[in-house]
């Protein structure tokens, strides 16, 4: 328990620390890529052991929003999605459930089911994430294009982000 | 108990979800400036509807007390249309004559006046020609300025509200100030700014200065009913009794200076 719990903490702290130090300088030009948002923390709220309960879960889920959101200077906006989003996880792990079921014992990684189980689990995931990072950036369903090009943008740069790292830290398969 | 404990571990889930949900959308529209005006718009947007509605029904229990301020209201433009009429040199165009404003009547839909900044909502909007920044008076008074316009409805700042600044002036011999309210008394707003070597006297008119594009000038406002000047100032005090109760406001006309685009433009270019 408390290896796995050492394991959670140095892995919200890197990502956590990439994401406002290093993801929060990215400036993709001055056109409409400059809506892009790319977000790696949401990696942290996915991978928290299927064991822990959901409460804990979606409390852990929201501060993380809160200190991404004090790096942002978006008071709300990051907390809100991590909260809903933490909220929707079992769903979507339900979703995209083998028909074995999973074995709460082990690492919501690509070595649970493979690749591709690992990539629809993080593009369902990110979906819903930065489905509400944006409309509650945006705020209103008015300027839908606008929300539909900034959720398309992020989420296409961001999943890709989400796979390579899990690639090149978690290579044995 | 144990039912309870049952409850929160089957529900604890979701129960933390709504809470913490609910505590980030409050922060989003307490402490981000799009969102929280977008929020503010829309709920005025909704709840202007239905203001405007219950509006309606109380409007037609005041309907007679209604009826007699408009025909007072009536009597006085006429006396002022047919008194202008008489006084117009025939060779002279009247167009050159009228004043640069119009008016656009509204009806207040939403009023108060015991807090420390009031404001009011009116049921014109945009789309009647309603800007912010526009003046807003009553048949004897000032009423306020628009702060904000949705489609149909607009907010006023009232003259009962610090932030508000009016320019004023004795009729009598001209000296001009500002009007500002302190907060106290609903029916009493200050006129500060006069320098004290000119005189006053209890019961001169004040009325508004019209050195802006916001309000027409000479439009009476109220009258002096006590002045003092502070120790060390350089100018009175003077506390001017307003004509409106504004308590009882229920039509108010909102000023607009048809130069006001080239106003605002020239005024812009200059202070860039």
């Amino acid at each position: 328990m408390n290896q796995e719990i050492r394991v959670q903490g140095i892995r919200f702290l890197i990502l956590i620390l990439v994401q406002v130090l290093i993801l929060h300088q990215v400036n993709l030009g001055d056109e409409w890529l400059r809506f892009a948002e790319i977000l790696i923390y949401p990696m942290f709220i996915m991978m928290m052991p299927m064991r822990w309960p959901s409460s804990l879960i979606i409390l852990l889920a929201f501060l993380t929003g809160l200190i991404v959101d004090g790096f942002y200077d978006t008071p709300g906006v990051h907390a809100g999605a991590s909260t809903l989003s933490a909220f929707a996880r079992p769903l979507v792990l339900q979703i995209i459930a083998p028909r074995a079921g999973y074995d709460p014992k082990q690492p919501l990684t690509k070595s649970m089911f493979g690749m591709a189980w690992y990539a629809s689990y993080a593009a369902l995931f990110l979906l819903v994430h930065i489905f509400i990072v944006q409309l509650l950036t945006v705020f209103t369903f008015y300027y839908w294009t606008e929300l539909l090009l900034r959720l398309a943008l992020s989420w296409v740069l961001s999943l890709t982000l989400l796979i390579l790292v899990d690639i090149i830290f978690n290579p044995k398969s | 108990m144990i039912n309870l404990l049952y409850f929160l571990t089957r529900y604890g889930g979701f129960l933390t979800f709504v809470i913490l949900e609910l505590i980030s959308v409050y922060l989003v529209v307490q402490y981000n400036q799009t969102q929280r005006d977008i929020y503010l718009n829309s709920s005025r947007f909704y709840s202007g509807i239905l203001l405007e509605k219950t509006e309606n029904l109380r409007h037609y229990a005041s309907m007679a007390e209604v009826a007699d301020s408009l025909a007072s209201e009536n009597a006085a433009l006429y006396n002022r249309l047919y008194s202008q009429l008489a006084l117009a040199p025939k060779d002279v165009e009247l167009d050159s004559l009228m004043a640069p404003f119009d008016f656009i009547p509204a009806r207040v839909i939403k009023n108060s006046i015991n807090q420390p900044n009031n404001n009011l909502t009116l049921n014109k909007g945009q789309e009647d020609g309603v800007l912010s920044g526009m003046g807003v008076v009553l048949s004897k008074g000032v009423l306020g300025i628009v702060r904000n316009t949705s489609p149909h409805f607009c907010r006023v700042i009232s003259i009962l509200n610090s932030q508000t600044y009016i320019g004023a002036a004795v009729r009598r011999n001209g000296a001009f100030g500002m009007i500002h309210w302190d907060g106290r008394d609903p029916g009493v707003v200050v006129l500060e700014e006069i320098p004290k070597h000119l005189e006053i006297h209890l019961g001169d008119t004040i009325v508004t200065s019209g050195h802006s594009s916001v309000f027409p000038p000479g439009l009476e406002i109220g009258t002096v009913v006590n002045y003092i000047i502070p120790s060390g100032s350089n100018s009175f005090r003077i506390s001017v009794r307003l004509f409106a109760d504004l308590s009882r406001v229920n039509r108010a006309y909102i000023v607009r200076n048809r130069y006001w685009e080239e106003i605002r433009s020239l005024e812009t270019e200059e202070s860039r």
